[in-house]
């Protein structure tokens, strides 16, 4: 991808402030997953015997109130976060590794190579995602790891198609051709030339693979198959929530909140990173 | 009263630069009158037939006066609707963009006619038949029953025509109908043009960057230049005499038989100026090899010297062309 | 090619995939450390044993996989490990009809609302609607079913009291409403994107603008001509869309307490009821397979090019 291209998209993006606001809150919800809960009182599996079930602001150090067990509810959910952020970003970059190298050969190569490894992507395509991470879970056991694999393992195929597609054209440019000619070596010339001039649809995509993730998992976690207690996840948080959700809302609505926050800001951010890589809006 | 009349027309389009596509036209077309509009891209010829029937982009404007038998074209609400398909017809350049893929042509040729005149389905189709076999396309009832994608481009642009003369129109306007096609085909297309209007006794505005092709079609030939007309004469006179700088220039351009093998092919030095561009004085004076003083300061006017109009300052007088 | 025969290709060409299921199902269910007994209290070695025997899983996994592979052709999805008195099969066919009601209406719902939004959105183009309807699509997409399905009970089945929250009566149709609404809105906010960039894109195309210019009306161009041509990426969607569903349908039913397939997956996973999430993996499989091949027909049918190439 051109310079220009880049620094077009770079400052359709400065002037789109909504898509900065994301950024904004994006960083903040990182910054205060990471090192949040170090500044609150209250351990996330701390049980606050004389304050169970209280709301947000009536009680002095429960910022967002506690869930029944007396939990605080505030640490909780950045507990939570950390853990569905860690997870997404994981499987993100083991998709990207995965779905970047898998796609750029296949692309590159051309033929058979490429009929067979695309085939091979079309037939785990055609598999139902989500019921196979759950058999998956079913048998490795439920937990984070299982979880990260499983997902990962899935969201791979989507990269390398995109990757794949883009390869297949910048396979014909010049600077492909003079460094096959050069003598380069085909890893070399994968590595060096083509993968970094994908960067672009790479980050759009990755950047939507994110909330895809955090929502197979939070909705995994969310059944009872996904991250267990007592380790938090916005989607066990959610269901906790939900089980509460007539006397004490709030345990849904904290969660829940983070939650939808952090997935539109996600798929905001990608969106409008998307509308700026693309020369067809020029 | 002239079929067409154009006064001040001007087209603007807003965004991230106002761009003034067409600024301050004036033209006049009689009935059965053939008249072309010479230009290189970019100088607006399209969108100056765009504007007359109202299919100007979602940010162009368009200001002035077109007046169809009387009736004006220009203004708020969508006055064209009315001369759409009916009084005015269209060609495209691109034929494969002019037909819709997943419809028989058969279809859309029918509804072009029922949505004019209200004809009933059968009447319209059978019209649809005869149209297809005056635009000389063998097998016209299989025609009527595929899709345009099953035609070949030449065959296309055939339909295409059939298809805007459907509604019976006065006034045909062809937006470089032969540009996209072989160089073949571009003959059996302009002569098939040519016949139709003289059979269906119809006005035609041919736009065009192919001098070449005018020769031998046009009634008038009018020269576009950075949105502006340039100069306007009739044909005989335009070819045999240019008075503006550009139009000979444009004229020696073609190359010849005549020309001896391994002559240089003559150009215009210099392009034309990027649209949206601001000018003081002349448009052409930067390209102009009898650029003086006065063509930086002062826009020349339109005015008459001899045959043609022509806006020049210091216009040839009966040299040059060919 | 007739479309009969393209149905049979298709199918033919859904077989390997389905073997792919089937076989990737199994060896993992067996492979797994532990078996399906481990969680029960600890079992004296010889009972386990004769467990293990009854349920033939002391054969050699060749010799499993070849029994399973023909119980599947009956229609039988072997015992559910954990429900001793139910087979998988009577599991499967007590929950199906009820998650297809779902799942059906929560899709025809989605088509319903979803594409007309989107074509209003597109035609209404930078205008109040269109932000109206694209913040709100957003927001859809955004936010899960797990979360948008307790807030609808809490909002209209708790504190409305409009509609029931859980159960399943046979016959009482306000049981299906919160479900299929829940299901179908996250369905509803993708179509209506899909829709208004699809018939934004379309109404870009030179042909449209050569239809005006033929004099057609534009209610003409938009029926006739943009909105076929346009739906044509919405109808690719469907294959999507039904998987969004099935796999949706999964936190509907366990919200709502619906007894469908879902429900007993979930438990099945929940117990490490190898055979009930086997058979249920493969159930969803061939739903989706169907659903997907609906779709390419429909899509073919659209788009007079593929029809042509099929009858050459």
């Amino acid at each position: 991808m051109s310079a220009g291209l880049w620094r077009d998209a770079v400052r359709q993006l400065r002037a789109d402030r909504l898509a900065l606001a994301c950024l904004a809150i994006l960083v903040l919800l990182v910054l205060l997953a990471v090192a949040g809960p170090w500044l609150l009182d209250y351990r996330e599996d701390e049980i606050d015997w004389d304050n169970m079930a209280v709301a947000p602001f009536s009680v002095d150090g429960h910022w967002l109130g506690t869930d029944r067990l007396g939990r605080d509810l505030l640490v909780r959910t950045l507990f939570g976060l950390r853990v569905s952020l860690a997870i997404a970003l994981a499987a993100t970059l083991v998709s990207l590794v995965i779905g970047v190298s898998w796609g750029a050969m296949a692309g590159y190569l051309r033929g058979r190579s490429d009929a067979l490894m695309m085939r091979f992507v079309d037939v785990l395509y055609s598999l139902p995602q989500v019921f196979f991470v759950i058999i998956l879970t079913v048998v490795f056991g439920r937990g984070p790891l299982t979880l990260l694999l499983a997902i990962g393992a899935f969201g791979w195929l989507t990269m390398a198609r995109i990757v794949r597609g883009q390869a297949l054209s910048l396979r014909e440019r010049e600077f492909v051709e003079a460094a096959v000619v050069g003598g380069a070596g085909t890893l070399r010339i994968v590595g060096r030339h083509i993968v970094p001039n994908l960067l672009g649809p790479v980050i759009v995509y990755a950047t939507l693979t994110v909330p895809q993730v955090i929502l197979v998992e939070s909705f995994l976690s969310f059944l009872g198959i996904g991250i267990q207690e007592p380790l938090a996840s916005l989607g066990n948080l959610i269901a906790d929530g939900a089980a509460e959700m007539e006397t004490a809302p709030w345990i849904l609505a904290v969660p829940a909140g983070c939650l939808v926050l952090l997935v539109f800001c996600f798929n905001f951010l990608g969106d409008s990173l998307r509308d700026a890589l693309d020369p067809r809006d020029r | 009263m002239a079929l067409l009349e154009i006064r001040g027309l001007t087209v603007d389009f807003s965004g991230e630069r106002r761009i003034r596509a067409v600024d301050h036209i004036d033209l006049s077309i009689e009935r059965e009158e053939r008249v072309a509009i010479v230009g290189e891209s970019g100088s607006g010829k399209s969108q100056l037939l765009l504007a007359c029937i109202g299919l100007l982009a979602a940010n162009g404007r368009s200001a002035g006066s077109v007046r169809f038998d009387g009736a004006e074209l220009i203004g708020a609400g969508d006055p064209a609707a009315g001369v759409r398909g009916r009084g005015i017809g269209f060609v495209f350049q691109d034929a494969s963009g002019s037909l819709t893929p997943h419809r028989r042509i058969g279809d859309q040729l029918a509804e072009a006619a029922i949505a004019a005149r209200g004809c009933e389905r059968g009447a319209a189709l059978a019209e649809a038949l005869r149209m297809i076999e005056r635009v000389r396309l063998p097998d016209a009832r299989r025609c009527l029953a595929q899709y345009p994608h099953e035609l070949s481009g030449g065959m296309r642009q055939r339909v295409a025509i059939a298809a805007a003369l459907m509604s019976q129109p006065r006034l045909l306007f062809a937006d470089e109908p032969t540009t996209a096609l072989d160089v073949t085909v571009q003959a059996e297309v302009m002569t098939l043009i040519d016949e139709l209007c003289r059979d269906l006794g119809m006005a035609l505005l041919l736009v065009t960057h192919d001098i070449g092709v005018v020769a031998a079609l046009a009634d008038r030939i009018a020269v576009m230049y950075a949105g502006r007309i340039v100069e306007c004469a009739a044909a005989s006179a335009f070819l045999g005499d240019p008075r503006h700088p550009y139009s000979a220039g444009l004229l020696a351009s073609v190359p010849t038989l005549a020309d001896a093998h391994g002559t240089e092919l003559r150009t215009i030095a210099g392009s034309p100026p990027a649209p949206g561009s601001a000018f003081t004085g002349c448009r052409f004076e930067p390209r102009c090899p009898r650029a003086a003083a006065r063509c930086r300061a002062e826009d020349p006017p339109l005015a008459v010297h001899g045959r043609s109009t022509v806006a020049c300052h210091f216009p040839l007088r009966g040299e040059g062309g060919t | 090619m007739s479309t009969l025969a393209f149905i049979a290709r298709r199918l033919l060409g859904a077989i390997p995939t389905l073997a792919v299921i089937v076989a990737l199902s199994f060896l993992l269910t067996r492979l797994a450390p532990g078996g399906p007994f481990d969680e029960e209290q600890a079992l004296p070695p010889e009972i386990r044993a004769n467990l293990e025997a009854a349920y033939g899983l002391d054969q050699p996994i060749a010799v499993q996989f070849g029994r399973y592979v023909a119980g599947l052709l009956r229609g039988d999805f072997g015992p559910s490990f954990k429900f001793r008195d139910f087979t998988v099969t009577e599991l499967i066919a007590s929950g199906l009809p009820v998650s297809l009601v779902i799942g059906a209406g929560a899709l025809l719902l989605a088509l319903a609302l979803g594409i007309p939004a989107g074509i209003c959105a597109a035609l209404a183009r930078g205008g109040f609607t269109d932000r109206v309807v694209m913040t709100l699509a957003v927001a859809g997409i955004s936010v899960p079913v797990f979360v948008v399905a307790p807030l609808l009970a809490l909002v209209l089945g708790i504190w409305l009291h409009w509609l029931p929250v859980a159960g399943w009566a046979p016959g009482r149709w306000s049981d299906v409403v919160l479900p299929v609404v829940t299901l179908a809105l996250p369905v509803i906010a993708y179509l209506a994107r899909l829709t208004r960039g699809s018939l934004l894109e379309t109404l870009r195309a030179p042909w449209i603008r050569a239809a005006r210019a033929r004099g057609l009306p534009r209610r003409v161009v938009l029926l006739r001509h943009a909105l076929p041509a346009a739906l044509l990426p919405v109808i690719s969607f469907l294959g999507p869309a039904a998987a969004a569903v099935l796999a949706g349908s999964l936190v509907v039913e366990t919200i709502f307490g619906l007894p469908g397939m879902g429900r007993h997956l979930v438990q099945g996973a929940l117990n490490r009821d190898y055979t009930l999430v086997m058979g249920m993996v493969i159930v969803y499989a061939v739903l989706m397979i169907v659903l997907n091949l609906l779709a390419d027909l429909a899509y073919a049918w659209l788009d007079p090019r593929i029809r042509r190439e099929r009858r050459a």
